[in-house]
């Protein structure tokens, strides 16, 4: 929202103590989404204001009290957890437990495909949906029964579910671990690892190189990740070390640096899977078994918290908070 | 002081008065503004920073005139209190040498001189003002005042009422729950 000369608010008596409506929306914009949905309780014109769909996109715009958070997952036991990775992992109000608003017709194993402008997108049961767990506002695409490779995605320009020509995926993945079938955005850009290394750019491909001498093939497993907001790869060693190489640079090869490398032995699962990083640089991650890591930047564990007491089936990701809607209407805004 | 010799003496009364004569010249070659507050009080305002002042550029848009005369371009919505702590603000801000650091103190110890009623009433200067950097910075500053504040805090804050019967206000609470918000 851009401020235009003239047409200031006049001061009357009245709002001395009392701001005009103007300024406030100049305030709410500026605060994290926690604080807005902790707001519209404070009269009802505050709540008409934060609900506004307008609102919404100047305050994702404006983006001065973005915020993002950890989604974990864990479907068997019923658990939605949001998790403010920048606090500390042992205080309570680091974290808050979600109640999902939709429910798929019988299994209740979702995966969680990606995230963007606050949506989540999950699967389950070869159903997508589309979730805002700060607003809630969700979309769900009808069941795919063909098992054919195919890559569908949401476009929230256009609100409509959109699929890729087939023709573009003609290269193969990585491993079958999961993970790496989840593109990781950079740069507006999605990536996934390889055969060959490809990343989508306007709905095509193209590829980006590994470091000089990478062999993949002594590795448990690798990820790519966005870690102090570059562009990142974890080279997994199973119950021995987490290697974390950034690109420095993004796109030049031999920008790649190996920056940290994390011991596993003092993680009581000997298993860490870098997820993102905090603001202070920090490494965040899942021990894939019952809870969440965090370690320095020499590599050593700080934190470990453990939230179910039986190793169960989870999905994890990082998501900004917005209070965007569905549909998104990018004309709302302007 | 008294057992200096006379040389060391004549050396800084010198160099003080090269400084002046300097500053002299730079007055001169700064031109000025004159602005009129809502309680009637006169300032002589450097052109370079009254020019950053919206509302000033607006009145001088539609009357070129008042740049060079001794006329004063008045500012129906802004007190003397205020327009002298806007002043302070901008002339910081506008020192090329004051460093980051410098900046983050100052800003930190002209926010902690305000009180709540203060911080409200120089919003409202600099919003008539139009003033960008100070704007900002004001409703930033009271989005941090506010952030991590209970409801009732906001609304004493605002002096708004709360216009929730208290069936309302505890539906809405439950309603909400599911987001994980913590209203107190």
């Amino acid at each position: 929202m851009k401020r235009g000369r003239g047409g200031r608010v006049r001061r009357g008596a009245k709002q001395k103590e009392s701001l005009a409506e103007e300024l406030i929306n100049e305030i709410l914009l500026r605060l994290p989404v926690k604080s807005l949905l902790r707001f519209k309780s404070v009269c009802k014109s505050w709540l008409s204001l934060i609900s506004d769909p307008r609102f919404a996109i100047s305050h994702y715009e404006l983006g001065v009290a973005s915020t993002e958070k950890l989604m974990y997952l864990a479907p068997r036991a019923r658990q939605y957890l949001s998790i403010d990775f920048n606090e500390s992992l042992h205080s309570n109000s680091a974290f808050a437990a979600l109640h999902l608003c939709f429910r798929p017709p019988k299994s209740f194993l979702y995966e969680i495909l990606g995230s963007c402008r606050g949506f989540l997108l999950l699967i389950c049961r070869q159903s997508l949906y589309l979730w805002n767990p700060c607003t809630g506002s969700y979309d769900t695409s009808q069941p795919q029964h063909e098992r054919v490779a195919r890559v569908e995605y949401f476009s929230l320009r256009a609100n409509k579910w959109k699929e890729l020509e087939p023709n573009l995926l003609c290269y193969r993945q990585f491993s079958n671990y999961r993970d790496n079938q989840v593109g990781c955005l950079f740069n507006g850009v999605l990536h996934w690892l390889a055969f060959r290394y490809d990343v989508l750019i306007n709905e095509c491909f193209r590829y980006i190189s590994l470091p000089l001498n990478f062999v993949l093939g002594n590795l448990s497993c690798c990820h790519l990740r966005v870690l102090r907001g570059l562009f990142s790869l974890c080279a997994v060693k199973r119950g021995v070390s987490v290697e974390i190489w950034l690109m420095e640079k993004y796109k030049v090869q031999s920008s790649w640096t190996k920056t940290i490398v994390v011991s596993v032995e003092n993680v009581p699962t000997r298993c860490f899977y870098p997820i993102c990083s905090t603001k202070t640089g920090d490494l965040f991650g899942i021990d894939l078994a019952t809870g969440l890591v965090k370690c320095n930047d020499k590599g050593q564990l700080q934190q470990h918290r453990s939230y179910f007491s039986t190793p169960t089936n989870y999905a994890v990701t990082v998501y900004e908070e917005t209070l965007l809607s569905l549909p998104y209407d990018s004309k709302q805004g302007s | 002081m008294a057992e200096e010799t006379e040389s060391t003496k004549t050396e800084p009364l010198k160099t003080a008065e090269e400084e002046f004569k300097k500053l002299e010249i730079t007055e001169e070659e700064e031109s000025e503004l004159k602005l009129e507050t809502s309680d009637h009080v006169t300032f002589m305002v450097e052109a370079s920073i009254a020019m950053k002042f919206g509302a000033v550029q607006q009145y001088l848009e539609v009357s070129p005139a008042a740049s060079a005369s001794a006329t004063a371009i008045p500012l129906h919505n802004v007190a003397s209190r205020e327009l002298i702590l806007i002043l302070e603000y901008y002339r910081m801000h506008d020192w090329v040498d004051a460093g980051e650091r410098d900046l983050k103190e100052f800003d930190e110890r002209f926010l902690k001189d305000l009180n709540y009623e203060e911080l409200k009433e120089l919003l409202l200067a600099a919003n008539y003002l139009n003033v960008e950097k100070l704007f900002n910075f004001l409703t930033k500053s009271i989005a941090n005042i506010i952030r991590n504040k209970d409801v009732e805090f906001v609304r004493t804050f605002f002096g708004i009422d709360n216009d929730y019967t208290p069936e309302e206000e505890a539906a809405y609470r439950e309603e909400n729950a599911w987001a994980g918000v913590k209203f107190v």
